[in-house]
Formats: C-alpha cells, sequence, structure tokens
C-alpha cells in the first residue's frame, strides 16, 4: 500500500508542475497553427453559429436578442425569429463568446441556469456550424429518490440472488475442507462460457443448452476438479495456506486459459440478448431475468432445505463442525466433500449463467463478482450456510442502494464499509459462531 | 485451538491478497525510477544498429477489438519501410507485444522485454490508462513512447523527457466535436455516461463543456459486476441524448439501457471511439443500433489504403488507429534516417522535424530519397496531416463522424469530416 501511495502523490506532482507552461506552449501552437491554416479556411463555406430559442413546453421564442464577440473585435447579432431560431456568421475558426439578452425574454420566462447567459463557443473548423442552445424554463425534472430506489432494490435483490448462488458452494467448501477457494469464481465463467458454446457455436438453444452447461459444470467444476486436484493435495495432507495458494494460481491458469480460446471481448448469446425489459410501476425488468431469478431461488432454496433436511446434508453440516467426529462416527467425509464440491458447482454455474443471460459473458466475469463473493461470506460468518445467504443479501441490495447517497463509480465501497463496521461488532460476521473464529 | 488459529490467518492472508491484487496494476510507477535510471545510462548515443520497433498493442483484455487494426497497421509500415530498403540501409524489426488492460499487468512485462531488446520505440498503448503505467519506464530508459490511439488530455502534459508523442489528438478535440455533435443534433438534456479512468473521465469533461444545454455525467466502475444502478441514475436525469464513453463493457452497458427503456432505439446514442465497433453489438436485437452516432479521430480510410492492410491481415473487419498505427511507424523511421541514429533520442530529436515544415511528402520511400538529397521534409500521412506541438501531440487533426446503419454497419456520414486545431486544454 505505501508504494501505491507514493506513486500517486509523485504522479500528482509530475502533472501539477507543468500544466501552465504547457498551456502557454499550447495556446501559442494553436494560434500559429489557425493562422496556418487561413488558407484553406478563407475558402469554406459560410459558417454559423446558431440555436433555436424555446420554452420549456417547446414553444419558439421569438424576438430575443443573441450576440458573439470574438478574435479581432469582431461581434455579430441576431434576433430570435417566429420559430426562435437565431444564427450568427462568423469569420473564422475561434472561441467566441455568445450572450443571450435576458431582458427581451417574455415575462415569465428565464434561463435554466441564469449563470450560463454567456456561452464559449469554439468553431472548430470552418463549414461545421456551432449550434448554442440556452436551456429556458425549470428544467428537466429529475426522477425521485423513491423511483430510482424502487429499480435499485429490484435489481439489488437479483445481484444479491447471484452473489447467494455463489457463495452458498464457496461456504459449504470452506466449512467442510477449510479450503479458501480463490477458483470459485471460474466456476462462474465456465457456466456462462459453457452456456456461450452449446448455444452460439454448437447451435443448441439457449434454454436447452442451460441445463446441460450446469451439469457439465457440476461434473467438471465439482466432480472432477475435487477428484483429480483437491482430494489428492488432501491426502497428501496439504496445509491450508499451500491450498490456497494453489487455488489462486489454480484462478489464473483457468482465467488465462479461457482468455486464450474465448477471447478478450463480451459477447452476447444468439438469443435474448438486449431484451427490452417491462415497466411494472417502477421498475424495469427483463422477462428473461424474471425466469432466471425464479430459477435460480428455487435452486437456492432447494440447496438449503436439502442441507438441513437431508441425510448427506446433515452429513455435511457434521464434517463442518468436526471432521474427526464425524468420520469416527461413521460418516463418509470425503463421500461428503464431493457431495459439496459439486452441489457448490452447480449453484455457482447457475450464478454465472444469469450473469451471462442478463448482460452477456467474458473470461473476467467470475473475478468481476468474486470479491462480492467473498465479502457476502465473510459479512455471514464463515462456515454458515444461512450467512452466506444473509451477507449475500446485505452486499447486493447495499451496493446498488448506496448510489442514492454515493457516487455511481465507488457503489462498491459503500458495501465494503458495511462489511468492515459489521465485522468490528460481530468478528465472527452475522451468523458466524464465536468460538469459531477467536 | 491450533484450528482456529490456522483459519484465522488464513482469512488474514485472504483478504492481503485480495487488497494486494487491487492495488497491483497502479502500484509499480514508484519502483520503476531505480531500474530505468541504470537503463538510460547504457543506452548509447546515436546507435546506428538496425531500427527495433516493440509494439505494445492490445492483443487482450477490454480494448482487445482494437489491436487487429492497429497491428495491421504497424506490420504494413514496417513491410513497406523494409521494401524500401529499411532505416540506414538495414531492415527494421518489429518486435510484437501485448498491451492488455488495466486490470492486468501485462504491459509493464512487455516494456521490460521492449526495454531489454533494446528497441529505439515504442508503439502503444491503445488505452491512456496503461500508457499512463508504463510512460515513467519507457521513457526513463530514453525510449520514444509513441501511441497511434491515446486521447487522454492528463498525457499533454506529462513530464515525459520530450519522448512521449502521438498521432491521436487529445480529446479537447474529440470532445468538442461530441459536444457540438448533440446539441446540433437536437439534443437539450444529456448524459455523459463515462468510465471511470484518464480517457473516460477527460473526454467527458471536454464533451460536457462542449455541450451548452443541460449534461449530466454518470462514471461508472468498468470492472463492476453489473451496470444497473449506473444506467438508473442516467434515467433519473431523463435525457434525450446519451453519450456512451467506453470500451468493450460498453456491450454490458447497452444491454442495461435497453432493458431500463432508454436504449438506442429510444434515447439518441453517441459513440466515441474507444467503442466504435462493427463486431460488439451484432448479437443486440436486430437493428437497435440503426441511427447511432460516433466519432472517431483521423481521416477516411481510403479503400486502396484497407487493401493494403488487408493484405497484411485479410481478417480485418475495422481500420480504427490503423492509419494512426501506420504514419506513427513511418514517422519514427523518418526520424531514425534524419537523425541517422535509432536510438530513442535521436528519433525524439527529429520527430517535429520531419512532420512539419518542408517539401511535403506522403510515403516512406519519397520522403527518404528527399532526406538523402538533403531536403527539409514534412511527412503527411495516411490518417492526415500530422503536425506535432511541443508537447508531442498532433496541433491540427481531423474528427470522422459515423453512423451506424445495422448493428454490425457503420459508415462516414457524407462531409463530416471536420479538420481544424486541437483546442487547449481548460
Amino acid at each position: 500500500m505505501r508504494n501505491r501511495r507514493s506513486a500517486i502523490t509523485s504522479r500528482r506532482k509530475l502533472t501539477s508542475g507543468v500544466p501552465v507552461a504547457g498551456a502557454l506552449i499550447m495556446v501559442a501552437t494553436i494560434l500559429t497553427s489557425i493562422f496556418g491554416f487561413a488558407g484553406f479556411a478563407s475558402a469554406a463555406t459560410p459558417t454559423y453559429i446558431q440555436g433555436t430559442l424555446v420554452d420549456a413546453a417547446k414553444q419558439p421564442l421569438p424576438g430575443v436578442g443573441v450576440s458573439a464577440t470574438g478574435p479581432n473585435n469582431f461581434v455579430g447579432e441576431a434576433t430570435s425569429d417566429s420559430q426562435g431560431k437565431w444564427k450568427i456568421e462568423v469569420p473564422a475558426a475561434a472561441v467566441y463568446q455568445v450572450s443571450i439578452n435576458q431582458e427581451q425574454l417574455p415575462s415569465g420566462q428565464a434561463l435554466t441556469d441564469p449563470t450560463r447567459a454567456t456561452i464559449k463557443a469554439n468553431v472548430i473548423s470552418l463549414g461545421f456550424d456551432v449550434t448554442i442552445l440556452f436551456p429556458i424554463g425549470p428544467g428537466v425534472k429529475k426522477a425521485t429518490n423513491v423511483e430510482r430506489g424502487a429499480q435499485l432494490l429490484a435489481d439489488g435483490l437479483i445481484l444479491a440472488l447471484v452473489i447467494a448462488l455463489a457463495a452458498l458452494g464457496l461456504n459449504l467448501v470452506f466449512g467442510t475442507t477449510g479450503l479458501t477457494n480463490f477458483a470459485h469464481g471460474e466456476l462462474l465463467t465456465l457456466g456462462g462460457l459453457l452456456t456461450y458454446y452449446l448455444s452460439a457455436i454448437a447451435g443448441l438453444k439457449v434454454i436447452f443448452a442451460i441445463p446441460l452447461a450446469v451439469l457439465l459444470s457440476a461434473l467438471i467444476g465439482g466432480y472432477l476438479q475435487d477428484k483429480f486436484l483437491w482430494q489428492p493435495l488432501r491426502r497428501r495432507g496439504t496445509g491450508l495456506i499451500a491450498a490456497l495458494i494453489v487455488s489462486i494460481g489454480l484462478a489464473i491458469l483457468i482465467r488465462y486459459f479461457f482468455l486464450f480460446i474465448f477471447g478478450g471481448d463480451t459477447r452476447q448469446l444468439p438469443e435474448y440478448a438486449g431484451q427490452a425489459g417491462l415497466s411494472l410501476g417502477l421498475v424495469s425488468i427483463t422477462p428473461k431475468s424474471i425466469i432466471t431469478s425464479s430459477i435460480g431461488l428455487v435452486m437456492l432454496v432447494g440447496a438449503t432445505i436439502w442441507l438441513s433436511r437431508s441425510h448427506m446434508g446433515k452429513a455435511s453440516r457434521a464434517v463442518s463442525d468436526n471432521p474427526a467426529l464425524a468420520s469416527s462416527s461413521g460418516i463418509e467425509v470425503e463421500r461428503v466433500i464431493r457431495a459439496v464440491w459439486i452441489l457448490g458447482a452447480t449453484l455457482a454455474s447457475f450464478a454465472g449463467i444469469m450473469v451471462t443471460v442478463n448482460q452477456g459473458v467474458s473470461f473476467v466475469m467470475g473475478q468481476d463478482l468474486l470479491l462480492l463473493i467473498f465479502a457476502a461470506v465473510t459479512l455471514g460468518g464463515l462456515g454458515t450456510i444461512n450467512g452466506a445467504l444473509i451477507g449475500s443479501l446485505v452486499i447486493g441490495v447495499s451496493i446498488q442502494l448506496s448510489t442514492l447517497f454515493i457516487p455511481t463509480e465507488l457503489k462498491y465501497v459503500g458495501a465494503l464499509v458495511i462489511l468492515i463496521i459489521i465485522l468490528l461488532v460481530r468478528p465472527q460476521g452475522i451468523l458466524g459462531k464465536k468460538g469459531r473464529i477467536g | 485451538m491450533q484450528k482456529s488459529y490456522k483459519w484465522k490467518v488464513v482469512t488474514a492472508f485472504a483478504v492481503a491478497t485480495l487488497v494486494l491484487a487491487g492495488c497491483s496494476s497502479s502500484s509499480d510507477t514508484a519502483s520503476e525510477e531505480t531500474a530505468t535510471d541504470t537503463a538510460s545510462e547504457e543506452a548509447a548515443p546515436a546507435s546506428t544498429g538496425p531500427l527495433k520497433i516493440g509494439s505494445l498493442l492490445p492483443e487482450t483484455g477490454n480494448l482487445a477489438f482494437l489491436g487487429p487494426p492497429e497491428f495491421a497497421g504497424v506490420d504494413l509500415a514496417v513491410k513497406e519501410i523494409n521494401d524500401a530498403g529499411g532505416v540506414l540501409g538495414q531492415p527494421v524489426e518489429h518486435i510484437r507485444g501485448d498491451s492488455g488492460d488495466t486490470s492486468t499487468d501485462i504491459a509493464q512485462q512487455t516494456a521490460d522485454s521492449h526495454i531489454a531488446a533494446g528497441v529505439g520505440a515504442i508503439v502503444g498503448a491503445a488505452s491512456s490508462g496503461v500508457s499512463l503505467t508504463v510512460i515513467d519506464k519507457i521513457t526513463g530508459a530514453g525510449i520514444v513512447h509513441f501511441s497511434p490511439a491515446n486521447t487522454s488530455p492528463d498525457l499533454t502534459t506529462y513530464a515525459d523527457n520530450g519522448l512521449y508523442f502521438r498521432t491521436a489528438p487529445p480529446d479537447t478535440f474529440q470532445g468538442a466535436v461530441l459536444g457540438q455533435l448533440m446539441a446540433k443534433n437536437g439534443a437539450t438534456n444529456a448524459v455523459f455516461l463515462n468510465l471511470d479512468d484518464a480517457y473516460g473521465n477527460g473526454l467527458a469533461k471536454y464533451g460536457i463543456a462542449a455541450f451548452s444545454g443541460t449534461s449530466t455525467q454518470v462514471v461508472y466502475n468498468p470492472q463492476a459486476a453489473e451496470f444497473s444502478a449506473d444506467v438508473a441514475k442516467a434515467k433519473a436525469a431523463k435525457p434525450d441524448a446519451i453519450a456512451l464513453i467506453g470500451f468493450d463493457e460498453t456491450t454490458k452497458v447497452l444491454t442495461e439501457l435497453i432493458k431500463q427503456g432508454i436504449g438506442p432505439n429510444k434515447v439518441k446514442t453517441y459513440l466515441v471511439d474507444g467503442n466504435l465497433s462493427s463486431q460488439a453489438y451484432k448479437d443486440l436485437p436486430k437493428n437497435i443500433m440503426k441511427g447511432v452516432k460516433a466519432t472517431l479521430p483521423g481521416v477516411l480510410t481510403s479503400d486502396e489504403l484497407k487493401q493494403r492492410l488487408l493484405g497484411v491481415d485479410p481478417k480485418l473487419t475495422d481500420f480504427s488507429y490503423a492509419p494512426e498505427s501506420y504514419d506513427a511507424v513511418v514517422l519514427i523511421a523518418l526520424a531514425a534516417e534524419q537523425g541517422k541514429g535509432t536510438d530513442g533520442k535521436t528519433i525524439a530529436a527529429n520527430l517535429a522535424s520531419v512532420s512539419s515544415g518542408g517539401t511535403k511528402c506522403t510515403t516512406f520511400k519519397e520522403c527518404k530519397d528527399l532526406i538523402a538529397a538533403g531536403t527539409d521534409i514534412d511527412y503527411d500521412g495516411v490518417s492526415g496531416p500530422v503536425e506535432f506541438d511541443a508537447n508531442g501531440d498532433p496541433s491540427v487533426a481531423t474528427m470522422g463522424v459515423y453512423e451506424y446503419s445495422a448493428n454490425d454497419k457503420f459508415a462516414p456520414k457524407a462531409d463530416q469530416f471536420i479538420t481544424g486545431a486541437v483546442p487547449a486544454q481548460q
């Protein structure tokens, strides 16, 4: 972190010292180039600064004076005609100051922003007219926070569902084996890419490609991955930190393998891409999103019920509590772990498919979500099933709703601040057991 | 307790790794100076060996779609220079290199390997953000850093030892054309939706400055998992025009715009050089891109040049920045030829001279013959007149306005090539 800070300050120093000199040189060069190009400039067509004055109801405002001043003591004037139009011919490519005579506006009409009665018009090239607007009237009323909040809440719930599907598997693997799997994001990408290849390349209908992609992901990302990588590592007694590093290496390897075969761009599925949203009251939501979210929700609820009711589910919780005790009481620990991997890969691949169907697939898709998945798991409580769900809900919804108050480019910050605050109060996470971490 | 201690360590480590991963892309500038100082001492003055040009162009990452035309431009220029006898009697060597994007560290490695190979000039990167991560390293090593596509105004006044050049005009120019174009088309209430980097923020700033109606800026993180909140904020402004300033993620932003009912079929939409593509939007609903306009620096690429480029790479579909890349290489070669040296310092010292003032010439062979005869030359390239100012920026540039006729087709609008002086920064 120290490196980073010094890099930023040094860059700021570099840029802040030079601009004055740079700007002077720049102005000088521009002046020379303008005169240098006067030759072809004079031959060009007449050039205008122009505009149309209308009120808030788009009705023209005639008889209002507009003036322009420019280099070489240029002064041009015009009055808006019956359609509100005005235009001023200018002699050369240069920067002009264009002013509206506010006193000539009809009573009851005023500029939206009274400070913008004079506007700079940069005529770049003769022949390229410049349109100058003087917005008049109260201006467009922006949507209220309630209107925006409804949309954000709906999208927050969908994002939460994607995170939850991925987080559940990550948490189960962590609970049963202690592995913090940094390659979990690649399971999402695998699901998305398989759907793309099965539909766009192999020509299957998307609705058939999706279940097939989920099955293949469960086989490759769950069964085979555990059988040929993680089980041998466990048998050899590889430490948790070593396994963590393996997972980071694996994530990078898989990501760049995807890049190699798929390429660096974002691609859309052949069907349902760019579907228009249905307007449901304050919320726009696409039919494809309703359907994939419903399926995702059913999968999530099904997985939770399976974990709490079925024999295998109970066994997996026994293994997370105490593998040695579970083993000695007759539970086949390795079989339970394999089942957990398959379940995790199934859910994660569907999370990736949800993203793919809704906005397209790229090779970094899983990586983009990984931070949020980890945040959700840590927030809810490492190793707990319901914790992952609650953590996902908090992260997903707070990311979206926080943009009502903070700039959109910082939307992850709000969610991560909430994460830090909750962990300060409850270091074990919302549902984590105290003894487990401390 | 042994086990719970381990978990604690694992968690701490996990968090540390994520933090480190987040920092890695921007943490490199500080440590470079020591490395590059030694390199510049080793660089012998006025080296006369074969001219080596390293490319630092996007084969991967969110600008990968710009890679093929740019590589083709470089390859074509190198081929034609070598056909004309090379530089200082020796063939020019092109060392290919990937720039990745700002989320990967590839540009650093590529720059290191180019510096180690002793190149005189590096052509790249496409993204201004990427160039800013390697400019200290490259210019510190005394090598010319020549970008065919950087448009960020931040690079104009960057302390580069006089070694940074570009054939693409800074976005003070594209921003002015974009903002004026939107007003001219009748927009009164515009949203500028831009990615959060040097390029996006710079172009949006000058676009907003030139647009005289009401404008709202929405900035998004291009690595976000989805863009619904960003688009919801844009929608709240109830715009009658939207300028999308971004790279490859524009496809995702567009699907979100369509979802929330403010897609290109409902609101006038404008693209820029970073996302003008014939491939990226082809799977969106049929003809939804029809009528979308875009700005792209550079004169119209002639059919004749397109054929020559296709001869180098028959799979080309777009030609964005191919002429600029071609001109970059030709200018570097001419500067080396005129200065009688293939090292960075000699090339940099002669670039302004070969680009302006003197007898005009338009091909490498023609210019080289003039140099051999002792004439001062003024190379006018396939991308425009190319005249460098004191900052290594073009002082005069051409901007083209294009319009989509279908999702995968765009063409220049008739007589919409605007040539003028590049406006100063504000």
